[in-house]
């Protein structure tokens, strides 16, 4: 077997790898498009810190099954997101330009 | 579906010739409602799907982005997910998540004003794949390493001996600050030499910030955090070199995490 098949490409993937770059690289060609990017990125600081402790959630689930947090959890995640994205709009940056 | 207005919800562009030879198999759009379809421009073809106009439109997107943590997660996989497998068939060119047009026109309009830039992309692409590498460490072996190999920092360790115990004190914290700037520079020359060296066998290379514990919610520290593009032929020997100096580092506290295929989202600008 050779190292590409012994190095499980999806095992080490997470969630924040995948909003990394998906909400920060690939390419928006803007034009007439009419969502701003940089509204995005604002809740995407943030957003980094929170996934962090949704991920460990995730990781916990086996398999494939979908996330199913508890609604405890998940008052408890939104009650930081709804904290952390009111610092980054003190931040400023503008959702519409 | 009726009369309810839709956006044009883009995934990503591929050429249109390597079309003919795997064609395009539809499959479920963001929304779960819309099948996702292809339209082609010149050489250019879009890979989008249709979005309910007022779910996609700016305030409740960024709402939903805020508030709706169980969608954000849902459809960020849904969108990675899905130029993962675009990505093995065609040279893609990704787009970020919730890149959404008006009208079909008005994507239209912009693929061909960009046309050349794209087809520069495709080029520049093709053939290739994106890998990230992150390198952990922990510190305790390397704190050891640079305590029993740094001259200046034995000497001073032993000079502590002859001090009083007040000035002990001081001497060690001032001592404990020199090892810890020993241990980054270590870190970063090691780190550095690494990167050096995949960029050898890499096409382009970009250094990416490393997360703190607070992102990972690892135990271990994230050292570096680089993504490289890679000619197929050679993701090999990339690999194989990652896993020989994982090897030899690994008693030194070092790991080494390789992933990828990724679609090329850090080299299409």
């Amino acid at each position: 077997m050779n190292t590409r098949e012994t190095i499980d490409r999806n095992k080490d993937v997470s969630l924040i790898d995948i909003l990394d770059v998906i909400l920060d690289k690939g390419v928006a060609i803007k034009g007439d498009l009419i969502i701003s990017i940089a509204g995005v990125d604002l809740v995407y600081l943030d957003l980094r810190v929170l996934i962090a402790s949704v991920e460990t959630l995730v990781q916990n689930q086996s398999g494939n099954t979908r996330m199913d947090m508890t609604s405890e959890a998940f008052d408890k995640q939104k009650e930081e997101l709804e904290y952390g994205s009111a610092a980054a709009e003190e931040r400023a940056n503008p959702f519409r330009s | 579906m009726g009369q309810k207005e839709s956006y044009i919800y883009l995934y990503g562009i591929v050429p249109v010739y390597e079309l003919d030879k795997t064609p395009f198999s539809p499959f479920a759009g963001i929304d779960k409602e819309h099948n996702a379809a292809i339209a082609t421009y010149g050489d250019i073809a879009a890979i989008y799907t249709e979005v309910d106009a007022e779910a996609y439109e700016g305030e409740a997107l960024e709402s939903r982005m805020k508030d709706d943590l169980e969608w954000l997660q849902e459809s960020a996989m849904h969108h990675h997910e899905v130029l993962l497998s675009l990505q093995k068939k065609y040279t893609l060119i990704p787009m970020k998540f919730c890149t959404i047009y008006l009208t079909q026109d008005s994507l239209e309009e912009k693929l061909r004003e960009q046309a050349d830039t794209i087809q520069s992309l495709f080029i520049r692409i093709k053939g290739s794949e994106e890998w990230n590498l992150k390198i952990y460490c922990d510190d305790e072996p390397l704190r050891e390493h640079v305590l029993q190999h740094s001259p200046s920092i034995k000497e001073k360790m032993q000079e502590l001996e002859s001090l009083s115990p007040g000035r002990k004190f001081f001497e060690k914290r001032k001592i404990d600050q020199l090892v810890e700037g020993e241990l980054e520079k270590e870190k970063n020359q090691f780190c550095e030499q690494i990167h050096a060296e995949l960029t050898e066998v890499a096409s382009e290379e970009k250094i990416k910030t490393a997360w703190s514990k607070d992102v990972t919610g690892r135990d271990l520290e994230m050292s570096w955090n680089s993504v490289y593009l890679i000619q197929a032929d050679q993701v090999e020997a990339f690999l194989n070199l990652v896993q020989q100096k994982n090897e030899e580092s690994a008693s030194s506290g070092w790991k080494f995490e390789a992933t990828g295929p990724w679609p090329a989202y850090h080299f299409v600008y």
